[in-house]
């Protein structure tokens, strides 16, 4: 760039394209008293009339003199012309030239004023003395050389656009120039604006002076953070080359003109941008710091699909702002959705009006699972500067309709390669095994044999029977229990009966037969009494048994001592006492054991 | 005592003529199923499952048959209810060797690997000791079981014999051991198949949430096929819980229970 410059100053002397325009320009606007100037109007277009304003308070020198161009460039056919004029003041104060007209392609067109400060004295020669003494044109060249540092406004939010542009102007041919220092913008995001194609010089009029310009460095900027920032000055180096004041040595010199080479150091003024944050209220929850006027797309290419194929959503992200810090939309997709990160593509113009463009995100996604699923809106919100408030924009939503495919299982698993499992590939050898073909036990259903009424009914018929059994056994036992009592009850009659019998044979004076029924009577009698069987009926058991029942001794030892008297009587005639005493005596027993035992 | 008797004839009688009415309606059943059988061997697996269905949607239930209706599912790839009928095959027959491969085999093809948390020996040995004869097995067992145990109690009451008497109260409180066992076991087991407490998934993709409705927060997400237990039912919600012990709601429309 900075060779470009250098040849395009070089290059261009005077006439710059104006097209179908008229400016007026001044070699000098302060002049003294008796000096001379030079007024030239210069003409874009093919001129017609060219009507001169009054110059009521200067004299003229020279002119109108005229000249004429004609170029043409690529084909483009351009006519410029020019009238320029000598004018000497005729006293001191403060002037100004009013514009003149002229008439252009049928157009009437005015230039612009002139203001002329005419002092006392010559201001030139005194200037011209000055430097010639002090051989350092300094103030001389910083007059005609300087950078300017341009912002578009002074005060912005954060992260809104603001044009700063350092332009060089000159009046002087510029030799060399290098930069010497570059701002260096903290606090800013920059985005430097393309100068290719723009770095010819351009003529700019300066308070009537027309200067060249170019453009040195311009970007847009965007604050990252609030209160004052101060945009730093940038800093040239340069050489130029401005005609020696000094009387010239020799003859070609003196035809040529004399020139010398000075190296002049230009910097351009600072400035100060006050930088506010953006508001609170109102800001949306989704807001992520994108300011400028934004609007947002979004297409999606099918809304239908099978299982395992690829949907395509693309989201546009486009405006004036800073697209480049855009961030990823975040987009809640279904959890059963794949989706792979997005395809960025960013297209970005930064123009002097500060950086335009859009951001595409392109996102692939590939269901897995067959469903009826719906892919949020995407909500975008940005400050918007001019209308100082914030604005959301958003996508619809869309609802996807998810079908199973064709050829694929009836599930397939999610992430990809578990597809190919191990167990998956020995499947495809393999079937499930065939259907049974009979055996069906076709029941109701939840009819189980536990729990019916069969099951309860069949639980408890053996308890039936059991306690059935048992109540047959009672009564067979009191029956049993009932012959035992009979016995009893039959014993004294038993006994009387084996007595009366007794009492035969004592009549009879059978001794041994009557003692054999007095005999039988008793152990019949006792046997019965106490259901003892006649074997075991000893004379140890009787006389326990009789204790029992609380007969006295004395009766115990009668009854033992007439039992003895009948086992006796068998082998021999019994003395002690006689068949009748005996009798009597074992009527009296049965009597009181028959009572006793009641 | 006459009465009872009565009473017992009657019961026997009633038993007899309703299972002869159940039997010829379930004749009728039975030969759609032959024909069932008959549409999937010709691999006309949609015909076989309209007829299984019917017999099913009878009220019929029968471990083979929910295994074939199951098998003719998974040929036309339907995952979700061809598991559920053969996980019911299971609950019915869990020792059928053909229904444990063909449900191993369709839960393949679910995306759903959870892992499962080893349930504890105590449990294991339980339900495999249930899983030893069938609910009604385990019934019949108990019921004759209990009728040796009377049997036993009746001679050691009417016995005189002291070392008979001795022997039978010792086997009789064996087999009354063995009664209550077989009948915790059977109950257990009827219970079990009765409670529904497990449920497959029947949509593509469902997603639990933390609470019964459909506006809060996504918790896990289980795929078709998947089988869950149920742990409780409030307004056609259900709360599930994975084996690997992830718990949740899910609406019960996208769920079957069995």
């Amino acid at each position: 760039m900075r060779s470009l410059l250098l040849i395009s100053i070089i290059l261009s002397t005077a006439v710059q394209a104006f097209s179908q325009s008229m400016s007026c320009t001044v070699n000098r606007n302060q002049v003294g008293v008796g000096e001379h100037f030079k007024i030239t109007y210069t003409i874009e277009g093919q001129a017609g009339t060219f009507v001169p304003p009054a110059f009521n308070d200067f004299r003229v020198l020279s002119g109108p003199n005229q000249s004429q161009s004609t170029s043409i460039i690529n084909g483009t056919v351009t006519n410029s012309s020019s009238v320029s004029y000598v004018l000497r003041p005729a006293k001191t104060g403060k002037f100004t030239i009013a514009g003149a007209t002229a008439q252009i392609n049928g157009k009437n067109i005015n230039s612009n004023s002139v203001t002329i400060t005419v002092v006392k004295g010559g201001a030139q020669q005194a200037k011209q003395k000055e430097a010639a003494q002090n051989k350092q044109p300094g103030n001389e060249i910083g007059d005609n050389v300087f950078i300017k540092l341009l912002v578009n406004k002074r005060s912005s939010y954060i992260g809104e656009q603001i044009t700063a542009t350092y332009k060089i102007y000159t009046r002087l041919s510029i030799v060399d120039n290098a930069i010497d220092r570059l701002p260096s913008f903290n606090g800013f995001y920059s985005q430097d604006i393309d100068q290719t194609g723009q770095g010819n010089l351009k003529p700019e009029i300066v308070n009537g002076v027309q200067f060249n310009t170019a453009i040195i460095k311009q970007v847009v900027l965007s604050p990252q953070r609030a209160g004052e920032i101060v945009l730093e000055p940038l800093s040239m180096d340069l050489v130029l080359r401005i005609q020696d004041s000094r009387r010239s040595r020799s003859v070609f010199d003196q035809f040529f003109g004399s020139y010398k080479d000075v190296r002049h150091k230009a910097v351009s003024n600072s400035a100060k941008i006050i930088v506010e944050k953006l508001p609170n209220n109102g800001k949306p929850a989704d807001f992520n710091g994108a300011v400028g006027v934004f609007s947002v797309n979004s297409s999606i290419d099918k809304q239908e699909v099978k299982t395992n194929e690829a949907i395509n959503l693309k989201i546009v992200l486009k405006g004036k702002g800073n697209v480049k810090l855009l961030k990823d939309p975040m987009i809640e997709f279904p959890p059963d959705f794949e989706v792979y990160d997005p395809k960025e593509n960013t297209k970005i113009n930064t123009t002097i009006g500060g950086v335009e463009g859009s951001k595409t995100f392109e996102y692939l996604i590939i269901p897995r699972h067959s469903g009826e699923f719906t892919i949020p809106s995407y909500s975008f919100s940005y400050f918007d500067p001019i209308k100082k408030k914030y604005i959301s924009a958003s996508t619809p939503e869309y609802q996807i309709k998810v079908l199973r495919g064709e050829n694929e299982p009836a599930v397939s698993s999610g992430g990809g390669n578990r597809l190919v499992s191990k167990k998956d590939v020995a499947l495809i050898g393999s079937d499930i095994r065939f259907i049974k073909p009979n055996g069906f036990n076709l029941k109701e259903t939840n009819s189980f044999y536990l729990g019916s009424v069969l099951f309860w009914i069949l639980m408890t018929l053996p308890f039936l029977v059991l306690s059935l059994l048992l109540l047959v056994r009672k009564r067979i036992l009191a029956l049993q229990k009932d012959l035992v009592g009979m016995k009893k009850r039959r014993a004294k009659k038993l006994a009387v009966k084996h007595l009366k019998a007794a009492e035969v044979h004592l009549e009879k004076k059978e001794s041994t037969k009557f003692y054999e029924e007095v005999f039988r009577s008793v152990y019949g009698f006792l046997s019965n009494k106490f259901n003892i069987p006649v074997a075991e009926l000893k004379k140890e058991r009787i006389e326990l048994e009789l204790k029992n029942i609380e007969v006295s001794d004395e009766k115990i030892k009668d009854l033992i001592s007439i039992l003895n008297a009948c086992e006796m009587a068998r082998y021999a005639p019994v003395s002690e006492m006689s068949e009748r005493q005996v009798f009597e005596q074992v009527q009296e027993l049965i009597e009181t054991i028959e009572g006793g035992s009641k | 005592m006459k009465k009872q008797l009565v009473l017992l004839l009657f019961l026997t009688i009633f038993f007899t003529q309703h299972s002869a009415a159940a039997e010829s309606e379930h004749k009728y059943y039975y030969d759609l199923a032959i024909q069932g059988n008959e549409q999937y061997t010709a691999g006309n697996y949609d015909s076989a499952i309209t007829l299984y269905s019917q017999v099913v949607n009878a009220n019929i239930s029968s471990a083979n048959l929910f295994y074939n209706l199951g098998n003719s599912y998974f040929k036309v790839n339907e995952l979700a209810p061809s598991i559920y009928y053969l996980e019911k095959a299971q609950k019915l027959a869990p020792f059928d060797k053909d229904i444990s491969f063909n449900l191993e085999m369709a839960k393949d093809q679910i995306p759903d690997r959870i892992k499962d948390v080893p349930t504890p020996i105590l449990a294991k040995s339980w339900s495999f000791i249930r899983n030893l004869l069938t609910i009604d097995g385990w019934g019949i067992f108990g019921t004759i079981s209990f009728c040796i145990f009377i049997l036993l109690i009746g001679f050691y009451l009417l016995s005189t014999n002291v070392s008979l008497k001795k022997l039978s109260f010792f086997l009789s409180m064996g087999f009354l051991l063995a009664t209550i066992l077989s009948l915790t076991l059977g109950f257990s087991a009827l219970n079990y198949v009765k409670s529904k407490n497990q449920a497959i998934v029947f949509t593509g993709s469902l997603s639990v949430k933390s609470e019964p409705k459909q506006s809060s927060s996504d918790l896990f997400i289980v795929h078709e096929g998947t089988s869950v237990n149920v742990l409780e039912e409030l307004n056609n919600w259900v709360r599930i819980s994975l084996p690997d012990g992830n718990e949740g709601w899910a609406p019960l429309e996208d769920l079957k229970r069995y």
